[in-house]
């Protein structure tokens, strides 16, 4: 085996963002697909982590960029939930594939 | 131990915990799914020696939105905790989602600096001048979008809405 | 060979003034069209003062003509050319200008159309005197002497061209004056159809004449008439550009003029009212067909071929015109169809070389038509509108004035001494002769026939209408009003002394007017010469015209067995029914003209439209309309779509920056 490096870590990251992905995609209720967003912002800060650790050790720009994305992805999943408590006292129900209004 | 094997003991927990997230059926499940998988993350953290980072990491998801997630799974899902059934064309989204790794996997090969090894060096000192001077601002907008969030959770819950 | 004498062309200033004419009849047209819809009483002045100024200007004009110094103008020069506006605007290389030539054609055309128009226009105070739309008559009016003032005082095709469609188009507001009637509506179509088939010619005609040379200076052409002529003279011209030119022009005066077969339109025009019939179809517009090949005519000299079809076409105008005005019945129609055999004459005349005698004879037909359209007027009023001569007669003790002037007016236009029309006859045979009586001269018989065939339809009129025992009992008829009397009287006078004034007693001046510069190939007589042999031909084939006539109509012979027998009989179906001509042009134009249009306009509709102007809007509607199921409202297809977009954006960029896929 080698050393770590940063194309492990990346490759990490894109299998974690591609799951998130899938996520989103097949998800009904509107919660969880807040929580493959999380994964999704998770594999973000990995790559930014690997790549401020082993490339820019003079300022780690990844570092504080991860701290603005963690808080951020705070700030949007409080929001988030507030407008899915909103429809749900609407409709009752928060399956997504119910919500076609705006369409052809 | 070699931090790789350390690595690729994480990575795995970080993927099965991911795949579990997003084909649970248990709603709850998922959820805590998802904490394990951040805590994956965090350990990796620890590996590239950011370790304060990854108590950040754990305290704010695992110990906020976690906790938020939750709390809104218990208000919403009451009826139906356990029984939650995918979108008809999940095989679609698994296309695009492969799809989308390949595209990653390129990219990531073809730009450069992969193959860097060596020391990690990660100084907290550093990264706390950098934060309170160079990010200056972005630090205090940032604060500002937490006092917006919280403001506009309130208004969009406590509105009537017009009927 | 000509020489532009340059000094001629400092025109004297005072001859700018001929321009007012026109442009107060515009003022005119505009002042009353303004007016028309309102009901002020007595804005009839307006035209009669514009037209009085402009006799005015027409007698200043000819004296300074006349008067002024010709000497410097040797009989090389075209008379005096002015270019007013120099140029009014150029498109490319073509220079359009705006000025006048004043020769002697320009002034007789000017005399004609200012002394008739006045005196039409004071008829017509008392003629419209009851319509609710007289103001805008006299607008239109004024716009129609307007465009024919400019055209005949234009220096350039252009802008006789300009004129020629402006005179199609007050001719068309006129004649279809009454718009209620349908068929007043109906003959002003078809006098505008048809001259505007002619106008085809004409723009051709021009387009060749103007561009077929490049001028010394590089330009591509001129359409200057007296540089056309001139670069006509010098060869500049091949021959075939020449013939074809000259005769798409003759096309173009040929629908204005009336000549066959073009010539439809004229009787269909009587249904305007009959001071337009005397203005526009006697005197005016009928006359700008002639006045153009005039003023070419050393262009028609030079081109053999046309002169030939200008003669030839003259000729079968004259004579089968003058055949149908013998069987008409409507004293309207007649005169319309003797109009049309007479243009058809000095079409003839110019063709054989006698264009003065052409101008001349165009003078006095055009004051003794006026006259005989006028007097038609009256009995028109007088009997209530009825046009219908085999209802009338022995109106000679009703309306004594009337019937004199209408006598003077036929006799003039039969070719009697020493009334106008025999002088003008006189110099067109003298014309067709070249002095020398030849039997075996087909247009000389030709022409004696037609001096037989006029006189003997003009007794007809008269009798039928003035003489001869009356059909229908008349109730309340009596002589027209002095306004109506005076034109009448006046245009008598003229014809009974214009011959004699410009033939016998001013000859020289009338040489000085007539002369226009040559080939001297035709030997064209420019002045009257006395000739007895022809003159005892001419009045003597006018004299049996006129006894054939009154034994025929007056002891109505026409009921005797020998006429009506198969011969005649068949004649004169043939005859009343126009040659069928009109019947012809119906069938062309509903199986001919009709076809056509339906597939070019179904080809403008399914291609030009449909597919051309239509499609690019039709396209994005149809697929806009197919596209708009990709907004399904799901959120997982938007999410899908957009990882696949990002997939491939970032895999074409990848492959753009490194030329490589992994």
């Amino acid at each position: 085996m080698g050393e770590l490096s940063l194309i492990h870590i990346q490759i990490a990251s894109i299998v974690l963002f591609s799951i998130g992905i899938y996520g989103v995609l097949s998800r009904r209720n509107a919660v969880l697909i807040l929580l493959a967003i999380e994964l999704m912002l998770n594999a973000v800060n990995l790559n930014l982590i690997g790549v401020s650790a082993f490339l820019d050790q003079s300022r780690f720009l990844g570092h504080i960029l991860i701290i603005f994305i963690i808080t951020i992805a705070a700030a949007e999943v409080a929001l988030a939930l507030a407008i899915v408590l909103k429809l749900y006292k609407e409709k009752r129900n928060t399956d997504v594939d119910k919500l076609d209004v705006l369409k052809w | 131990m070699n931090s790789l094997v350390v690595f690729y003991i994480l990575s795995s927990i970080i993927t099965v915990s991911a795949i579990g997230v997003v084909t649970s059926r248990h709603v709850v499940h998922a959820t805590f799914y998802l904490l394990i998988t951040l805590f994956g993350v965090a350990g990796v953290y620890v590996i590239l020696l950011s370790q304060f980072l990854a108590i950040v990491q754990i305290l704010l998801y695992g110990g906020a939105i976690i906790i938020v997630i939750l709390f809104a799974l218990m208000l919403t899902n009451i009826s139906d905790f356990n029984f939650q059934v995918e979108n008809k064309h999940w095989k679609y989204s698994l296309v695009g989602s492969i799809l989308f790794f390949i595209t990653g996997t390129i990219a990531f090969f073809t730009t450069g600096g992969n193959t860097v090894t060596g020391t990690l060096g990660t100084s907290m000192k550093n990264i706390g001048i950098e934060l309170f001077s160079y990010w200056g601002i972005p630090f205090e907008i940032v604060s500002v979008i937490l006092l917006v969030a919280l403001i506009g959770a309130v208004v969009v819950s406590n509105t009537e809405s017009n009927k | 060979m000509y020489e532009l004498n340059e000094a001629a062309l400092q025109a004297p200033t005072n001859l700018g003034i001929v321009w007012w004419a026109p442009i107060l009849y515009i003022v005119s047209f505009v002042v009353l069209g303004l007016l028309s819809r309102t009901k002020i009483k007595y804005t009839y002045f307006v035209p009669i003062i514009v037209s009085f100024i402009s006799i005015g200007i027409f007698i200043t004009v000819f004296s300074t003509y006349v008067s002024h110094s010709w000497e410097r103008y040797s009989c090389d020069t075209i008379g005096v050319c002015w270019n007013g506006i120099d140029p009014w605007f150029v498109i490319g290389d073509i220079q359009m200008h705006f000025g006048a030539i004043i020769d002697g054609l320009t002034v007789t055309m000017l005399g004609l159309i200012t002394i008739v128009g006045s005196l039409v226009i004071i008829y017509s105070v008392s003629y419209m005197h009851d319509d609710p739309r007289k103001t805008w008559y006299f607008s239109c009016i004024s716009f129609f002497i307007a465009a024919m003032l400019f055209l005949v005082l234009a220096n350039n095709l252009l802008l006789i061209y300009v004129a020629w469609e402006l005179v199609g188009l007050g001719s068309y507001l006129l004649i279809g004056f009454w718009y209620g009637k349908q068929t007043a509506v109906d003959a002003a179509k078809k006098a505008f159809i048809t001259t505007r088939i002619g106008d085809v010619g004409l723009m051709v005609g021009i387009l060749i004449l103007g561009t077929s040379f490049t001028t010394s200076s590089g330009a591509i052409g001129t359409f200057h008439i007296p540089d056309i002529i001139l670069a006509a003279q010098q060869g500049m011209y091949s021959t075939s550009e020449l013939n074809w030119g000259c005769l798409l022009i003759f096309l173009g005066a040929m629908g204005k003029s009336a000549q066959f077969p073009l010539h439809i339109w004229l009787p269909d025009a009587m249904e305007g009212p009959t001071p337009v019939s005397a203005l526009i179809h006697a005197a005016t517009m009928v006359t700008a067909g002639i006045y153009l090949t005039a003023r070419l005519f050393p262009l028609y000299e030079i081109s053999t071929i046309a002169l030939t079809v200008v003669t030839v076409i003259g000729l079968i105008t004259a004579i089968i015109a003058a055949s149908m005005a013998l069987v008409m019945n409507d004293l309207k129609k007649i005169l319309a169809y003797s109009t049309v055999s007479h243009l058809g004459l000095m079409i003839f005349g110019i063709g054989t070389g006698g264009y003065a005698a052409a101008m001349l004879h165009l003078v006095a037909h055009g004051f003794s038509k006026a006259l005989l359209f006028l007097s038609a007027g009256n009995i028109m009023h007088s009997l209530h509108e009825e046009t219908d001569i085999r209802k009338m007669g022995n109106l000679r003790h009703y309306m004594p004035i009337t019937t004199i002037c209408f006598l003077i007016g036929a006799l003039s236009l039969s070719g009697i001494p020493p009334l106008s029309g025999y002088f003008s006859k006189d110099m067109l045979l003298h014309g067709v002769t070249h002095g020398k009586i030849d039997f075996t001269n087909i247009y000389f018989l030709l022409s004696l026939g037609f001096i037989f065939l006029s006189s003997l339809y003009m007794t007809r009129v008269f009798i039928l209408v003035f003489w001869s025992k009356s059909t229908t009992e008349y109730k309340d008829i009596h002589e027209a009003p002095k306004t109506m009397n005076i034109p009448i009287i006046i245009l008598t006078f003229f014809s009974i002394v214009f011959g004699i004034i410009t033939c016998l007693i001013y000859q020289d001046t009338l040489l000085d007017i007539m002369h226009l510069v040559t080939w001297g190939f035709l030997d064209t007589p420019l002045h009257f010469e006395f000739d007895l042999i022809l003159t005892i031909l001419s009045v003597g084939f006018a004299l049996s015209g006129i006894i054939a006539g009154y034994f025929l109509y007056q002891e109505n012979y026409v009921n005797k067995s020998v006429f009506n027998s198969g011969l005649f009989k068949s004649l004169n179906s043939l005859i009343s029914q126009k040659y069928y001509l009109d019947d012809a042009y119906n069938w062309i134009v509903s199986n001919v003209v009709n076809k056509v249009t339906a597939i070019v306009s179904y080809i403008d509709r399914a291609f030009v439209n449909d597919i051309g102007i239509n499609s690019p809007g039709e396209a994005i509607r149809a697929t806009s309309n197919k596209l708009r199921y990709i907004q399904t409202g799901k959120v997982y297809n938007y999410a899908l779509f957009i990882v696949l977009s990002i997939s491939v954006i970032v895999l074409i960029w990848i492959f753009l920056e490194t030329g490589k896929i992994l």
